[in-house]
């Protein structure tokens, strides 16, 4: 973390970053706790942190699943599939997209163009893409995944 | 480039006429100094410039340099340039506005029957203006409900346009940074955190700049329609700053007080605590409704000549020696009653003892201008006091000296020395004691004859802040019947004592002052005008520390 | 059979390619690094004018020009900053050079940093970017322990540093002013213009915002007879090799590098294959989602900035999304407007207030409740947010929104004739 601070001119520069970081520190979600603590490290107001927070999709405020599948069905993806991708997904897991399996296992996002679009339709999963996805493929994934 | 003249300022035209701009200034900022009319929500001229609201729409047909601007430009955010030509009234910017506001609209509620801004809300005033009267708009509207966000106002969220004033106020205006803007797109709120609560000491200036009804006094809310008030210019004399502020009042109750610009003094703001000062405007239990007189041992109502009768008859049987008379005042009287009330002692008296409580106290220091405006001295016109030389402190010796020396005749103006009851106590054993007041406190108990005077809201007068700006008052109300203004007092008193002076009016004492008293030389009631003037000869206070603003 | 014209894709096309620094060294990367170094900044900026090189992230702004405008003299540093927020719709090139050919961006990164006299560049990349993020840090590294990066390189004497800054989740980033508060720390919301980035950017200093495409012809521009090269590949103002992010309902959608003198219907039949299970073509939005939607007899134009934008269509970032016969114009469109209504930051009352309206006109229709008054209602919503708006979002959002209504009326009065 110093070494991020230490790439900015000042500090504040470095919010999104930190948070990013902060959240991975926390299992993928942040709590009022972690935003003061990056607030003081940034040397801004708690609140800014929270209008940061909220502005930006990826910053969650409630803890996902271990498996954070995020299907695209922006137009691209939606051509191909996408939108129908996304309610297989939520079928066979039983839950709406923003939520999370009872488990604690999976949860689901619909997300916006995730820039994969030559490749559709694409998600990702944590941090890996998955591109061409398709029904079977996904029931393949999510198999794998549970084991 | 034509080679302007040093004194001449850069010119464009709005609408066809000439107006003149400092560089670097906003579009808006000329056309508003000069009382042309663009609609406007963002926009504040104390704020940092978001050009969010796009209502101050303008049509740009040259830029200066003989193109026009290819689309509508937002006034607050363009600067002016020499020879730029701008319309405000055609069809192209009417029809901007009407799209702009319709947006607006489409998710206010319309609830103007029960919201408090009505009257004065900039949506209302411009929707009545550019709205078509009949909404496409047929989906639920936004809904987000009212939050309690502070101790002095509250937040209807479903009325906020999201213009951020709120947000740049506390973030550079205050410093505190509770607002907020939070979520985004459609979904985009303006408020505190989590309903977490304010702290700041200005809230009340959030529902002022509020162009909707979003933000609303808390002591306002529900209490009169706003058409229906009427204002006077007036001083805040909360403390010895001596914000500009408006008294704004119905059926001779007084509702709120609101800030009155002045560059000078507050700029735009007005603290919390000054504006609950409203509240003594309305006090009637501890008024003092009449003279009164003291007859076996009992305050009386008595009539305004049996008063000045007695009192003129008392002080021939002593006839007093110029030691044997005191008088003490409190600073919130205004610079005319403490001219007067010096004058009577040292013209019919030949005395100059003449006290108030001088206490020490603490300047606020601060980055952010508006924190400065609190002070710890909370009596209006100490700096009055001192450019009229009138002395003394419950610890000085001079005062003990005449405390103790049992003086026969004793004036008291207000509720000096409050909190000092040994010098009550001495006092209680002169044979005369003169109280002139508004309130009943101690010094009306142990008086012989009380005086009823008048509350700011009721008289004129003129005040010297802490940095000796003189700036006066206006009669907001009407006074009681059977009071009357000190300065009017003073001097019928003067009269019964045997010294005729004419003063008719406030004025006419201040303007005698400029002439008698070295501080104010030079200045004229006439020339105060709305800002105040400033003392030429400045007096030094040395009861002032300089404190680090407490956030 | 038309062919790809391999400038950026040189390497990518190259399946034995590794991306490694030494990789790209062989296949004679860094020599116009070199040549730059030996260069005066101002005359970096003159070549990169003479070639031509239009900003390849949708506005189409000649780049030369961009750079020349960079305040000088004002004694705050300058900035470059790379605009890696990927995320109009239809558009993957620029991630697939990061990905695939790192250094080819971190060599035009560097020379523009150079020219601009910045010694210290940013690249903004959007957070869901994992891989890409990883790659382009072991790249940096690599140039750092390279000694390419850091103090004095290649003996230039000019000091340069690179950071990778992620972002986290938000289309309007892209618009260079929100980029830079989103840079700052602080919510992504497009800043009042003026005053521009070059004059007052990243923290109040000058600063050139570019995209990762338009970096990555930097190194080509330089090389050996670089800029007639360049010229040479698209009519006069449209000049180099443009990366076409090609989606939707085509049998190879894929990226790929073109001249700009090529037929937009070639790119979908002949480069595209053509329709999927021998479709007809319905129509193609030629630019990322904010272009105005274009149907299937308007297909025969050169797909340049100019060419499209005398039929009133936009190249924007260069990515073509086809739609065939069988596609519903109206979901279509709900689509486009939902992620309008979810990526608008909120800030300004037009794009706010219209994005969200038009979603829910449109969704009108969906759920049966159409008319032809709701439809002149669209068209009239969507047009008073086109140009009224703070920044370019509230026009990219109206754009779709009146072109389809305009151009395929009929699919709209579908819905609510049958209802």
């Amino acid at each position: 973390m110093d070494k991020l601070l230490s790439r900015y001119p000042i500090r504040q520069n470095a919010l999104i970053p930190i948070l990013l970081l902060a959240q991975s520190e926390n299992e993928g979600w942040l709590t009022e706790l972690w935003m003061q603590h990056v607030a003081d490290i940034c040397e801004v107001p708690l609140t800014h942190v929270e209008g940061v927070v909220t502005f930006y999709t990826m910053f969650r405020l409630k803890p996902p699943g271990k498996y954070h599948l995020q299907v695209c069905t922006c137009v691209p993806c939606c051509l191909v599939g996408g939108t129908e991708l996304l309610e297989h997904t939520e079928k066979i897991l039983d839950i709406h997209a923003g939520h999370t399996t009872d488990d604690g296992v999976f949860s689901i996002e619909e997300m916006e163009c995730i820039g994969a679009c030559s490749f559709a339709p694409a998600i990702i999963v944590n941090e890996d893409y998955h591109e061409q996805v398709t029904p079977e493929k996904m029931d393949k994934m999510i198999d794998e995944l549970r084991q | 480039m034509p080679l302007l003249n040093e004194f001449s300022m850069p010119e464009f035209h709005i609408d066809g006429e000439p107006v003149e701009f400092e560089p670097g200034e906003k579009i808006i900022s000329a056309a508003l100094r000069c009382g042309k009319v663009i609609p406007h929500y963002c926009y504040h001229p104390g704020m940092s410039v978001v050009a969010t609201c796009r209502m101050c729409l303008v049509d740009v047909t040259d830029l200066g340099n003989g193109h026009p601007a290819p689309k509508l430009q937002t006034a607050c955010s363009m600067d002016a340039a020499e020879g730029m030509k701008i319309e405000t009234l055609n069809q192209k910017v009417e029809e901007g506005r009407k799209l702009v506001n319709e947006f607006l609209l489409v998710n206010h509620p319309l609830d103007c029957p029960i919201c408090d801004q009505s009257g004065e809300c900039a949506l209302q005033d411009y929707a009545f203006e550019y709205g078509s009267g009949k909404s496409e708009m047929d989906y639920s509207k936004r809904v987000s409900g009212w939050r309690d966000i502070g101790t002095f106002v509250a937040l209807e969220r479903n009325r906020c346009i999201q213009c951020s004033r709120c947000d740049r106020f506390t973030r550079e205006i205050t410093g505190t940074n509770e607002f907020g803007m939070f979520n985004r797109g459609h979904e985009l709120t303006v408020d505190t955190y989590a309903d977490r609560p304010m702290t700041n000491k200005f809230q009340g200036n959030m529902a002022d700049i509020c162009p909707v009804g979003a933000i609303t006094e808390k002591e306002f809310r529900f209490k009169r329609r706003v058409w229906k008030l009427k204002k006077n210019h007036s001083i805040c004399t909360g403390c010895s700053t001596g914000c500009n502020v408006t008294i704004e009042h119905d059926r001779n109750e007084i509702f709120r007080l609101k800030p009155h610009e002045n560059q000078s003094v507050n700029k735009w703001w007005l603290c919390d605590e000054g504006r609950l000062t409203y509240r003594m405007m309305n006090e009637r239990k501890t008024r003092i409704h009449q003279p009164l007189g003291r007859v076996d041992g009992k305050l009386e109502g008595i009539s305004w000549n049996e008063a000045y009768g007695a009192i003129a008859e008392r002080v021939s049987e002593m006839s007093p020696l110029p030691q044997e008379v005191l008088a003490l005042t409190d600073t919130h009287a205004s610079n005319e009653e403490l001219f007067l009330l010096q004058k009577l002692l040292k013209d019919i008296f030949s005395t100059e003892n003449i006290f108030c409580p001088l206490p020490n106290w603490e300047q606020s220091e601060s980055d952010f201008f508006i924190n400065t405006l609190i002070t710890s001295d909370k009596t209006p016109n100490r700096a009055g006091a001192l450019a009229l030389k009138i002395k003394g402190d419950a610890k000085t010796a001079k005062l003990k000296k005449a405390v103790e020396s049992d003086p026969k005749v004793v004036f008291v103006l207000g509720n000096p020395f409050e909190a000092e009851s040994e010098i009550q106590e001495q006092l209680k054993r002169a044979q005369l004691v003169v109280h002139l007041g508004i309130f009943h406190n101690s010094w009306s108990e142990i008086a012989d004859v009380v005086l009823p005077g008048q509350y700011y809201s009721e008289k004129d007068g003129t005040f010297t802040n802490k940095n000796q700006r003189v700036q006066a008052t206006e009669i907001a109300v009407q006074a009681l019947r059977r009071t009357r203004p000190e300065w009017q007092i003073i001097a019928e008193l003067s009269k019964a004592l045997g010294r005729e002076n004419t003063f008719a009016s406030s004025a006419q004492v201040f303007n005698a002052m400029t002439q008698e008293v070295k501080a104010f030389k030079g200045l004229s009631y006439e020339n105060l005008g709305g800002l105040g003037s400033v003392l030429t000869k400045k007096t030094r206070d040395s009861g002032m520390k300089v404190v680090k603003a407490q956030i | 059979m038309l062919e790809e014209t391999l400038v950026l894709f040189k390497n990518i096309r190259n399946t034995k390619y590794d991306k490694s620094l030494a990789a790209y060294k062989k296949s004679g990367g860094y020599k116009s690094l070199k040549k730059v170094f030996g260069m005066k900044p101002e005359d970096v900026v003159q070549e990169v004018k003479e070639s031509g090189i239009r900003g390849r992230g949708g506005a189409g702004f000649p780049t030369g020009l961009k750079w020349s405008f960079m305040a000088k003299g004002t004694g705050k540093p300058s900035y470059l900053v790379a605009n890696a927020d990927e995320s109009e719709p239809g558009t993957c090139k620029d991630r697939e050079l990061m990905l695939k050919d790192p250094h080819l961006f971190l060599e035009g990164m560097m020379i523009g940093c150079y020219a601009v006299g910045c010694h210290h560049g940013y690249i903004y990349v959007r957070g869901e970017f994992f891989p890409s993020i990883k790659i382009l840090n072991a790249a940096v590294d690599e140039l750092y322990a390279d000694g390419l990066l850091g103090p004095d390189p290649l003996g230039s004497g000019f000091n340069l540093d690179l950071t990778i800054h992620t972002g986290a989740g938000a289309y309007i980033c892209g618009e260079e002013s929100a980029l830079l508060d989103s840079l700052e720390g602080k919510r992504g919301q497009p800043r009042v213009k003026p005053p521009f980035p070059a004059v007052s950017g990243f923290n109040g200093c000058p600063t050139s915002v570019n995209n990762v495409e338009t970096l990555a012809c930097m190194p080509f521009i330089f090389s050996e007879g670089g800029v007639d090269a360049f010229k040479s590949f698209g009519p006069q103002n449209n000049s180099g090799t443009h990366l076409v992010s090609l989606s939707g309902h085509v049998n190879r959608p894929g990226v790929y590098e073109l001249r700009m003198d090529v037929n937009m219907k070639d790119i979908i039949y002949d480069i595209g294959g053509g329709i999927r299970n021998g479709k007809k073509l319905k129509g193609v939005i030629p630019g990322g989602s904010s272009s105005p939607v274009m149907k299937a007899d308007e297909v025969d134009v050169l797909y340049n900035f100019d060419d499209l934008a005398k039929i009133g269509a936009m190249m924007g970032s260069a990515a073509i999304m086809v739609f065939d016969e069988d596609t519903d114009i109206v979901k279509l469109l709900h689509r486009i407007t939902r992620f309008y209504a979810h990526e608008s930051c909120g800030q300004c009352t037009p794009c706010r207030e219209g994005t969200q309206w038009t979603k829910q006109i449109v969704r009108d229709f969906l759920s049966g409740n159409g008319s032809e008054e709701k439809l002149k209602r669209l068209d009239r919503v969507g047009g008073n947010m086109l140009g009224t708006s703070l920044c370019a979002l509230g026009d990219a959002a109206a754009m779709p929104i009146q072109s389809f209504v305009n151009k395929f009326p009929e699919e709209f009065r579908k819905y609510y004739a049958t209802a």
